[in-house]
Order: structure tokens, then sequence, then C-alpha cells
């Protein structure tokens, strides 16, 4: 190791960052993470509803001899591309994929109960697991993708700093 | 001017709705089914007489030689010449829909049994008739328009 060689020293004081601007910065981050889940949520709500509506077209018999996991493929992508494009982060990727399953089950059920009654639409229930499992996990990837675009955007990296002095 | 996140936020966005409206052109590139295809012959035509006359009953048979399987809903017979013993004829237009729901797959075949509801009080000898085929997807495919010979089957 080198030596520290005397001489004249000029003493710094280090910046002063009082509590409150503290506390400040760490409201204005969980304000900015809440308005993130709040606009998620919403995102995946109207997703969800937008997909319930297109879903109820495809009993039209002109759709019928489109196999349905066409439909299911195609559902899946779109809630991968939205999620990429309108959230940053993994959870809010999964909370809008969680949002728009909640919402397109509930679409598609009130429409049946309205349309064809409740007995009906309690029939369609056991059809949607197949999509109510694939909106969550595209979520998650959209929200990924998202996240790394973010970040190759400004050059940040979300993942925490492994201290080495340790 | 938009900023460059904001152009791929709508890229992608625009995308996801190009991706969501793709099932719907699904049918105009798969293989479409026409009449031609669908080789439909009449057999063992049959009277079964009860009470209120004679019903006509016979067996369609339906060939799929398209390359796609044809997903039927019903069969439309319409009867629209009858030919009577003594030669005379008599225009009518009678209708009767049969529900089948069934998917014949390509090259395949499906027969059914086919039962006219309407009875006749003389069995006319020959029926003209029109057979019409009823696809899932609505469409309506005129597959025989002929003459069915209802004393074919109890002749030697």
């Amino acid at each position: 190791m080198d030596e520290l060689q005397p001489g004249p020293w000029r003493l710094t004081t280090p910046e002063k960052i009082s509590i409150s601007k503290i506390s400040k910065r760490r409201r204005g981050r969980k304000a900015e993470r809440i308005a993130e889940f709040e606009s998620a949520a919403i995102v995946g709500v109207l997703l969800g509803g937008a997909l319930g509506a297109l879903q109820i077209q495809e009993a039209i018999p002109r759709w019928s001899q489109v196999p349905e996991s066409v439909f299911v493929i195609a559902h899946v992508a779109a809630v991968l591309l939205v999620t990429t494009a309108l959230t940053e982060r993994v959870r809010t990727g999964l909370l809008c994929g969680v949002m728009a399953s909640i919402s397109q089950f509930l679409t598609l059920l009130g429409f049946y109960a309205y349309s064809y009654g409740i007995v009906v639409s309690i029939s369609v229930i056991p059809f949607q697991p197949l999509r109510i499992l694939t909106y969550p996990l595209a979520g998650v990837i959209g929200g990924y993708i998202g996240q790394r675009i973010a970040e190759a955007r400004s050059g940040r990296s979300s993942r925490p700093i492994r201290r080495l002095d340790r | 001017m938009v900023s460059r996140s904001i152009r791929i936020k709508i890229a992608l966005i625009v995308l996801a709705v190009l991706v969501l409206f793709t099932p719907f052109l699904y049918p105009s590139f798969t293989c479409r089914i026409e009449k031609e295809q669908l080789h439909t012959s009449v057999g063992s035509p049959r009277w079964i007489v009860g009470p209120e006359g004679g019903i006509l009953t016979m067996k369609i048979t339906i060939q799929n030689a398209a390359r796609c399987d044809a997903n039927i809903e019903s069969l439309q017979f319409t009867m629209y010449r009858l030919i009577n013993p003594d030669n005379t004829t008599e225009d009518v237009s009678l209708n009767d829909t049969q529900a089948v729901h069934t998917t014949i797959p390509a090259g395949g075949n499906f027969t059914v049994n086919f039962a006219f509801e309407q009875p006749f009080k003389v069995g006319p000898r020959a029926v003209l008739v029109k057979i019409a085929i009823i696809l899932q997807d609505g469409s309506s495919l005129e597959v025989f328009d002929g003459a069915i010979d209802t004393t074919a089957e109890q002749k030697p």
C-alpha cells in the first residue's frame, strides 16, 4: 500500500442531506410506485374487458372454424405486448396480467349471465383456466422486457448494487 | 416531437391490436370447401306408412373430397316436383331441415338417415329435390339437384 504523503490537507465538509429531504424522496418514490401499480391495474382491467369482448365474438358461426388455440395465442401475445409497452417492472406486469384475467373472466361471466342466465354462465367457468393461467405469465414476461427496455433507455440498473466491502 | 420511448410504446400497442385481430382473418387464409367437393348421393329410398300417410325416408351419403374438414350444421331438403304413378307431375315447394352437427374429415364420408317429415296420402313415383348443406360458418352449399325414384327399393 502506498503511504500517505504528508502535506497540506484541504478538508471538505460532506454534503448535508436533511432527514426530511430523505423522507420526502422516499415518499415520492412510494407515491411513484403506487401510481405505477394503479396504472398497471387499470390497464389490466381495460385489456381484460377488451379481450372478453373479443372472446364473445368467437362464438359467431363465421369464426367457429378458427381453432381456439389461435385465439388463445393471439390474446396471450397481445397481453405480452401491452405489458411490455406499459409496464416497467415484473411486479406491475404480473398485476396487469392478473387483472386482465380477472376482468376478462368477469366480462364473459356478465355477458353469459345477462344473455343466457346464471346457470349457463357458470358452466362456462371450467373452459377458462387456460387463459386465466397464461395472462399473468405473459404479464411477468412483458414486465421483465419492459424493465429491460427502460434500463437500456436510461442506462440505469434496477438491480441492487452489491457491496464488495463486506 | 415524440420521444423514442413513446414511439416504441405506440408501436407495441399497435402490434398488439393487429395480433388480436389476426385470428378473425384466419378463415380467409384457410381452405374453403366448394360444393363440387362434397359428393352427395341418395340411396335406399323407402316409404314408412302410418295412419296419416307415407313418409319418405332415405340414406344421404356425403363424401368430402376437399383438403379440409367439413363442419356440417344441417341438411336442407327442398322437394320441388312430384311425379305421380300415372306420370302426371305436380309442382310443390316442400322444405325440411335436419340438424346434423358433424365434422366430415378431409377424404372421409358420412351417411345420415333422412326422413321427410311431411306425410303423403298418395306416394309419388319419383320426386325432384334439392339438397343443401349448411356449414357451421353459416354458408350454404347446394350439393344435390335431381330425381329420387321412390320405388327403387321395391324393385327387384
